[in-house]
């Protein structure tokens, strides 16, 4: 929260607009094509873009200080270390056969 | 505030990864669930919030230029926006509790006792897919409730903050820091949404 220079209104008009278009572009993939197994990707890739813009001029992180970026960047390292081993846990499931395993119970 | 935010990132997170792990193991309930929903109403209220996120910026960029009543004017305008979101999630509610979508002893049941819930086909459900059905709805309750309930408390903050600005001649003006930082929660809890909206409104195969 250090002083900085303001950004300009022009700026933020600029990323309301385009985070408007975004959200309508999601809403006509989704309603448009069956991407399959490329829906999720598709999908958290303009959520992920949105969530940059607001963070970064909304939320003034490309002009914050080292120890915000920290913070923020821990938690979301920390985030992917939860999601990402709690599926690799699911999706791997049924890989190797346990010993004495019904092999048709097998993989959840 | 910026650990704060930390924290609630992994508050939210944990929600996600719970709703991950049981989309993956019930993935056609989860899909009907998403289907279920009225993903028009969830576009315009994902609208309504970027508004209110956009009147927020507005706001600190006002607070730095020391203008109060623009300060005024904009923190108006986001409890505005803000206050529109939460009625239209009461509408989408109250919608669903009228199609026995409310989990509970009677999901899926209408007054007479009758299964009332179709597939994407038309085809009634069996009541072992209802389980997965009432599984992905409380998972919906939960997160869109808890988002909500974060709404509520950016909404006495800001209304604090703008009544302070009709009390107090330099609040706001003279430091900006305590609209700077309810703006930084008012923006997360922005950006929590643009991750729910998809995850519960659009992913429907």
């Amino acid at each position: 929260m250090a002083e900085h220079k303001p950004t300009s209104p022009t700026i933020y008009l600029g990323v309301y607009v385009s985070l408007l278009l975004l959200t309508l572009l999601t809403v006509w993939i989704a309603s448009t094509f069956t991407l399959g197994s490329l829906e999720v990707p598709v999908a958290m890739g303009i959520a992920s873009i949105k969530t940059i813009l607001v963070g970064a001029i909304f939320m003034h992180l490309s002009h914050s200080s080292k120890l915000v970026w920290l913070s923020i960047g821990a938690a979301i390292v920390f985030l992917a270390i939860m999601i990402g081993i709690v599926m690799i846990d699911y999706n791997t499931r049924g890989w190797v056969p346990l010993r004495g395993e019904d092999p048709v119970i097998r993989g959840v | 505030m910026w650990f704060f935010l930390a924290s609630e990132i992994l508050f939210f997170g944990g929600l996600f990864t719970a709703y991950t792990v049981m989309r993956r193991l019930n993935p056609d309930m989860f899909a009907l669930a998403s289907f279920k929903l009225n993903a028009v109403m969830g576009g315009i209220n994902t609208a309504v919030l970027l508004t209110s996120s956009f009147t927020m910026a507005m706001a600190v960029w006002a607070a730095q230029m020391h203008n109060q009543r623009l300060l005024r004017l904009f923190l108006g305008l986001t409890i505005l926006f803000g206050s529109a979101f939460l009625v239209i999630k009461g509408f989408e509610w109250s919608e669903e509790y009228k199609h026995h979508l409310v989990p509970g002893s009677s999901f899926g049941y209408d007054e007479h006792g009758e299964l009332h819930v179709n597939d994407k086909s038309g085809h009634h459900i069996d009541t072992q897919q209802l389980k997965g059905l009432q599984l992905a709805f409380v998972f919906y309750f939960t997160i869109t409730g808890l988002h909500a309930l974060h709404m509520v408390v950016g909404l006495v903050v800001l209304g604090v903050q703008w009544w302070f600005t009709l009390r107090y001649p330099r609040f706001g003006v003279e430091d900006y820091t305590p609209i700077e930082v309810s703006g930084l929660y008012w923006h997360f809890v922005d950006v929590v949404w643009i991750f729910v909206f998809p995850i519960l409104y659009l992913l429907r195969t």
